[in-house]
């Protein structure tokens, strides 16, 4: 209830049919678009744009992959024996779990049901914490400590062959780079979660919610390719 | 009073309707995915994902089995193939291209194509590196040189400190592991030879095969050996 004089304006978000109404009604479209519908067709085509950078830069990698697996062969049989292809298998269904997670937290905010919203970013990003937690106290923390290590700091001693920094130079830096981006993509889904406390996302405007997802589904993508190349292909 | 349907220049939103018509435009073209297309969808990735690692191990199993090696490029196609379909299975149905603008799609297959002449141009040159260049013989060295590898505080029988110069940091890794952990080349193969596994210098036998990776040893050598005395060729 307001109590400035009559005919005053009050001050925003103070008078009562505003104050019922949740924060994604209110949201309309940056004054330069047409509709809200021009809105998110934009946002999602700068972020396959976006997209098409991120695949790129792994492009590099694979690049990377191919170039040093073609000259040195041994080392790369060598050297993906002993990855523990258990690891590879179950980081590869986290990530397909919260890809299904996500794409399940899209179609709760369309849907409205903000509780399963929540629900299903907060498993996404716990997904993301099992997913880091493997990789770096399974595989990551035993193998530096056996001297598995790029380039000059390798220091194993039963290596077969004179080629193996290469081989660990690849895994590292190809496996490093994606888990930057899983560690990015919880950030992002964190911050989208805190929107959907404040019910920012609803049927009418579910944009950050839809970028994240794409975000996440990239990173989920790149590791369908990585997870054959260097563990699977001896 | 202009129609709704009208762009008007004037109005920021184009066509009048800010404020009360943008909830009745907002659903166009707002795909929801069923969740029996969700489940199926995941179901599916699972399936190809165990597929993969299926095919991986019974290219061993086969091996084991029958003795034949299957050339190494089966694998890798068909691991690559399972995980192209994985993936074109997420882009359409989790990141909705399929029911998206045709212009998304674009975006990304042109990506595709980029990566695609990266990759092949990058393969076509390595794959055909077969021979060297006379001019070039002796020029190409093994791995680093080990400049400045040293093993601190170690000192060898007479008593000068030992430097690992020269090797690369394979040797020198082997050398440290020598030095300061087994002391004695033999030692150190020992050990070796039980993380390396029991066959892993075994040749095949005609009753068992071993599998063999790399480089024959001599392919590209101009002479033939001095034991082929066979009227062949």
């Amino acid at each position: 209830m307001t109590t400035l004089p009559a005919g005053q304006p009050s001050a925003p978000g103070t008078e009562a049919h505003e104050q019922t109404e949740p924060l994604w009604k209110r949201t309309k479209a940056a004054s330069h678009f047409r509709n809200k519908d021009d809105e998110f067709d934009a946002c999602k085509l700068g972020m396959w744009l976006f997209l098409t950078t991120e695949v790129l830069l792994f492009a590099g990698i694979f690049v990377a992959y191919g170039v040093f697996r073609m000259l040195y062969p041994e080392a790369w049989a060598a050297g993906s024996k002993s990855l523990g292809v258990g690891f590879g298998l179950a980081n590869t269904i986290i990530l397909l779990i919260s890809s299904f997670t996500v794409a399940a937290a899209i179609r709760d905010a369309q849907l409205n049901r903000q509780f399963w919203l929540k629900v299903n970013l907060l498993i996404t990003i716990a997904c993301g914490f099992a997913f880091l937690f493997i990789k770096f106290f399974f595989e990551y923390s035993p193998k530096w400590a056996d001297g598995k290590r790029p380039g000059a700091w390798f220091d194993y001693p039963y290596t077969t062959s004179a080629y193996e920094p290469l081989w660990w130079g690849v895994y590292y830096v190809g496996t490093g780079i994606h888990a930057a981006h899983v560690i990015i993509g919880m950030g992002v889904l964190f911050f989208m979660y805190l929107k959907a406390r404040k019910k920012a996302f609803g049927p009418t405007h579910y944009t950050g919610v839809e970028i994240a997802g794409l975000y996440w589904h990239l990173v989920d993508v790149i590791w369908i390719f990585l997870f054959p190349l260097l563990y699977l292909v001896h | 009073m202009a129609a709704h349907k009208v762009t008007d220049l004037n109005d920021p939103h184009g066509n009048h309707s800010a404020g009360h018509g943008d909830d009745h435009h907002d659903h166009h073209g707002h795909t929801i995915l069923p969740m029996w297309l969700l489940l199926v969808t995941i179901s599916a990735l699972m399936f190809l994902t165990v597929a993969t690692v299926a095919v991986a191990q019974g290219e061993v199993w086969f091996m084991e089995i029958t003795g034949y090696v299957l050339p190494h490029w089966v694998n890798v196609v068909v691991a690559l193939s399972i995980a192209t379909v994985k993936a074109i299975i997420v882009l359409a149905i989790f990141m909705q291209l399929y029911f998206d603008k045709p212009l998304n799609t674009a975006v990304f297959t042109s990506c595709i194509l980029c990566v695609a002449l990266f990759l092949g141009f990058s393969m076509l040159d390595l794959g055909t590196r077969d021979f060297m260049h006379t001019r070039n013989d002796g020029h190409i060295t093994t791995g680093g040189n080990g400049y400045g590898l040293e093993l601190r505080g170690a000192v060898d029988a007479d008593g000068n400190p030992v430097t690992l110069s020269g090797l690369n940091v394979v040797q020198a890794a082997r050398q440290r592991a020598i030095l300061s952990v087994y002391g004695t080349e033999e030692a150190l193969d020992k050990a070796t030879a039980k993380k390396k596994g029991k066959d892993y210098d075994a040749l095949s036998t005609p009753d068992r095969h071993v599998a063999r990776t790399g480089l024959t040893p001599g392919l590209f050598d101009d002479e033939a050996p001095a034991s082929d005395t066979s009227s062949d060729h």
